[in-house]
């Protein structure tokens, strides 16, 4: 395994697929999460133990592309791969917020919003920038393959083997 | 609008990362054709100032070499003329030598002609 300076280079991301195992781990936990009435949508959307083991999962596989990022040329499709999943969650979490407090009134008494909107909002903005690293590391490292067969192209006009 | 927002929320929150990652993957492709071409100039530049660089140094080679032709065309010039005048005074030595002999020779006859 080959480490890429991750500390310095992919901090954001390393917040960001913690806090997705630690979001799964939460759903993965006995007792029910979603029962708050904010969470109806969520609720619509994901059940809590799929949801909730898909969060851990990618979040694990998030970590590790980072820390093998360098070393192997797919890491940062994975990475790619995990903001998406991330961005779904949060954004949605964020919108199931925002209509239950703004439209369906759906919080207790006078409540305002909750926190979690906030860091919601915060982890889906963070999530796509996550997402334009990942795009300059997946053209970095040539993850698609395009230079090298645009390479080969030009030596096979070039007419060396 | 709720309807709406909460059936696109989750794929919206997929797809922007990805829409992001493709625009930067774009942006990083195109910064590094722009680099290559901007090396492809320079590259010609360097070319361009070499060529000019080798045109001045044949120029100064090939005046150098016409001086060198010069200096040896005198220095043939030269030889060609203390040539000439060795060969002068080879050939004025030589008639004053065949004088001498052609006297001695005159002085040796008269003188086996005159005993009797």
């Amino acid at each position: 395994m080959v480490f890429h300076e991750p500390v310095k280079t992919h901090a954001l991301e390393m917040m960001l697929a913690t806090l997705m195992v630690t979001c799964g781990t939460i759903l993965l936990w006995p007792g029910e999460t979603f029962l708050l009435p904010y969470y109806a949508l969520m609720k619509a959307w994901i059940s809590e133990g799929p949801g909730g083991g898909i969060l851990v999962l990618v979040g694990v596989l998030r970590w590790r592309a980072i820390i093998q990022n360098g070393g192997y040329r797919y890491t940062p499709l994975w990475r790619i791969g995990g903001c998406c999943v991330g961005g779904g969650f949060w954004l949605t979490l964020a919108v199931a917020l925002t209509l239950a407090f703004a439209v369906d009134e759906a919080m207790p008494g006078d409540a305002g919003p909750p926190m979690l909107l906030a860091i919601a909002v915060t982890a889906f903005t963070f999530e796509v920038f996550a997402g334009l690293r990942g795009g300059e590391d997946v053209h970095r490292q040539d993850s698609l393959h395009i230079r090298e067969a645009r390479s080969k192209v030009g030596t096979s006009d070039a007419g060396n083997p | 609008m709720r309807e709406i927002l909460r059936d696109i929320a989750p794929l919206l929150g997929v797809l922007l990362p990805a829409i992001a990652a493709f625009f930067m993957y774009r942006r990083t492709e195109n910064k590094r054709d722009a680099e290559i071409k901007e090396g492809g100039k320079a590259g010609l530049l360097a070319g361009a100032a070499g060529a000019l660089a080798s045109v001045e140094g044949t120029r100064l080679y090939i005046e150098e070499f016409q001086r060198l032709g010069a200096a040896g065309d005198k220095i043939a010039a030269g030889l060609h003329e203390v040539a000439a005048a060795i060969r002068e005074a080879t050939q004025a030595q030589n008639e004053r030598e065949n004088d001498r002999l052609a006297k001695a020779i005159d002085a040796l006859t008269k003188q086996v002609q005159g005993r009797p």
